[in-house]
């Protein structure tokens, strides 16, 4: 109870989330972002995170529409021409090669 | 240029130059300059091998190829700004697999072409970052190095940048509101 009033109070940066801790959904948004870019290590960050947007719808939707934000923007990234990495793979193995 | 050299160049630097010229690509919008980039940047990086210590070689050689993007636009006219219909033009085009013709995949297209025009009505520091993060996979740190911008930064302009595309979708009502919530209303 201290712990998670403590979170609040300092918008989620202090003290560390540990197993079993709920999250708020201030908390939540700061921490979405990092969730959905793979740039959140910490197992009980994410295993809070998880539980928190399988429980509310609100920050459950803000999740899913973000992801669908970055799955539509992914799906721009074009294939990089495999001959073009090919010459520049032997370029490079020319310089290592001919010195 | 020593063997180790030679032996570091071909470890660190060689298995990176796919990421290389997808990094390039973006920076450059054209796929000649591109591959002229990297080719600079190998030979930039080339010279520099035996200094470098062999820690996160994608962050270093990320960091070269910007400085050496830098360095040949200060010699260079403006790149020629992107053109939004042709982005949209190229997003919407017909695909020619079954999977495109099924109807689910209109409204996933649909979705798809309102998120690109939000996010090519972006400014350019907020374009650049979800470019390379979400278009180009990189890692928030490796978007930093070619920036040349801390990883704070990178993290903040996203969230805005993606925050100003979603506000976007909610107006044209691409995206639900927290009304929908209530009403029980799906897209």
């Amino acid at each position: 109870m201290i712990r998670s009033a403590l979170r609040r109070m300092t918008l989620g940066r202090w003290p560390s989330v540990r197993s079993g801790d709920a999250l708020s959904c201030p908390e939540v948004g700061r921490l979405l972002q990092r969730f959905l870019d793979d740039e959140l290590s910490d197992d009980a960050e994410i295993e809070a995170l998880s539980e928190h947007l399988d429980e509310c719808r609100r920050c459950g939707l803000e999740a899913d529409t973000y992801q669908k934000i970055k799955d539509a923007l992914a799906s721009r990234r074009e294939p990089v021409p495999q001959d073009s990495v090919d010459r520049l793979r032997e370029f490079g193995q020319h310089l290592a090669e001919g010195s | 240029m020593s063997v180790d050299g030679d032996a570091a160049f071909e470890r660190y630097v060689l298995p990176e130059v796919e990421v290389m010229l997808r990094v390039a690509r973006s920076l450059t919008r054209n796929g000649a300059d591109a591959e002229d980039l990297v080719q600079d940047s190998l030979i930039r990086a080339y010279k520099a091998i035996e200094r470098f210590d062999g820690r996160h070689p994608r962050a270093w050689l990320l960091t070269i190829l910007r400085n050496t993007h830098i360095n040949r636009n200060r010699r260079r006219r403006p790149e020629l700004l992107r053109d939004p219909d042709t982005q949209l033009e190229r997003l919407v085009q017909s695909p020619e697999d079954d999977e495109a013709i099924r109807p689910d995949r209109f409204v996933d297209l649909e979705f798809d072409a309102d998120v690109v025009a939000a996010f090519d009505s972006l400014g350019e520091p907020f374009r650049d970052v979800i470019e390379l993060v979400d278009i180009d996979g990189l890692a928030y740190a490796e978007a930093a190095e070619v920036l040349g911008i801390p990883v704070g930064t990178v993290m903040s302009r996203l969230h805005r940048g993606r925050k100003k595309i979603r506000e976007q979708l909610r107006r044209t009502g691409a995206a639900p509101t927290y009304d929908d919530l209530e009403t029980g209303r799906q897209r």
